[in-house]
């Protein structure tokens, strides 16, 4: 049912980055009111952490 | 008989009651002694980490993490001293919860590799729950505090990894999703933990079920009393990605369309190198769903938040 579609919103594109690892998981929390984003990435068994690491990043919603 | 034929045969009978002892303690272990085992994890700032060339590129692209959306607030490397002595002790980290106002995390592995001990098979399959540490301005600056255990399946037994996804219903009950299995198994944390699952819920039949291997239901999160799924990959035929409203009661499964990706360019959706996989949704105070969609090619990688509870089909 079309009527049902409404064109998302895109919070974030990052482009394309060597910086940027395997992210996976996502999960929101609030803090006096304010709405925050972690995300946390696969290392995907790279324990060397040569190439991928675990990584666990923060971000504060404005919207 | 001589004393060396009674010393044998009382040295075979001391091996076997050791070898008893260690099955039974082998049986405690995967059973229950694996649960609740406190260590400790460390954390780097994320442009603190030993590649120098991946430090630089992070710097460079903190400024492109903020806009008028949202404001980057932080990032660090996750490790676990463990890892030198058991490599795949911490890591694989696949779907997050947040607790006590984003304070506390719990996190699963999706590690799938085995590796055996005194000739038992080990597996992969953990949890890991922490603490996570702030500044003033709510900026991530560490992480301290682990406790992990395994995941067990509904028969008490070590699931054997591809966890991809996690959701919980209320303080206690949570979700978890699977690579290649079209279910989904449940605990309550305040009984049994993830000692042992207490219901399996069925997703969808399998004529509906993709069945691309190592694919499965990445993006699951609560909508009110019921669960939001999204398949990881497009089906091969479609052009959007089959998701599904679940009943928590296991009575109604409403299939539905994810059409992701929207505002990627066509460049990079029609390029069949680059891969286009739905990895992770949360729900907002608001009802609102984010949804983490991810673009790669090799190892370089693009990630798209896309927000809004609406952008399902029927």
């Amino acid at each position: 049912m079309k009527e049902n579609y409404i064109e998302p919103i895109t919070l974030l594109d990052t482009g394309f980055s060597k910086a940027l690892d395997n992210f996976e998981g996502i999960d929101s929390y609030t803090v006096d009111g304010k709405e925050y984003l972690l995300l946390i990435s696969d290392d995907n068994g790279d324990w060397n952490g040569e190439k991928q690491q675990t990584l666990l990043l923060n971000f504060k919603l404005l919207k | 008989m001589d004393n060396d034929l009674l010393n044998l045969i009382a040295n075979l009978l001391s091996m076997k009651r050791l070898s008893i002892v260690l099955t039974i303690l082998l049986f405690l272990y995967y059973k229950g002694f694996s649960q609740n085992v406190k260590t400790e994890v460390y954390s780097l700032p994320w442009t603190n980490s030993k590649n120098e060339k991946k430090n630089e590129a992070r710097k460079k692209l903190i400024p492109c993490l903020s806009n008028d959306n949202l404001v980057f607030k932080g990032g660090l490397v996750l490790y676990s001293r463990s890892n030198k002595t058991n490599k795949y002790d911490f890591g694989g980290l696949s779907a997050l919860h947040c607790f006590d106002n984003g304070r506390t995390i719990m996190t699963v592995s999706d590690y799938s590799l085995e590796e055996k001990l005194a000739k038992q098979t080990q597996f992969k399959s953990k949890w890991f729950q922490f603490t996570l540490e702030y500044d003033d301005e709510q900026t991530l600056v560490g992480a301290k505090g682990m406790v992990k255990g395994q995941v067990h399946d509904l028969n008490s037994l070590i699931i054997r990894g591809e966890i991809e996804s996690m959701a919980y219903l209320g303080d206690s009950i949570v979700y978890v999703g699977f690579d290649n299995l079209n279910y989904l198994l449940s605990y309550d944390l305040k009984k049994s933990g993830f000692g042992c699952a207490v219901d399996k819920l069925s997703v969808d039949d399998k004529q509906c079920f993709p069945a691309r291997k190592n694919a499965g239901i990445e993006a699951l999160t609560n909508v009110g009393d019921s669960l939001f799924a999204i398949y990881e990959v497009k089906g091969n035929d479609n052009d959007y990605y089959e998701a599904w409203l679940i009943d928590s009661g296991g009575k109604n499964t409403e299939r539905l369309r994810y059409n992701g990706f929207v505002n990627v360019s066509d460049t990079y959706m029609n390029n069949s190198s680059i891969l286009k996989e739905v990895k992770g949704a949360t729900t907002l105070q608001n009802g609102d769903i984010v949804i983490l969609e991810k673009l790669f090619k090799r190892l370089i990688r693009q990630i798209v938040f896309v927000s809004y509870s609406s952008i399902l089909r029927k």
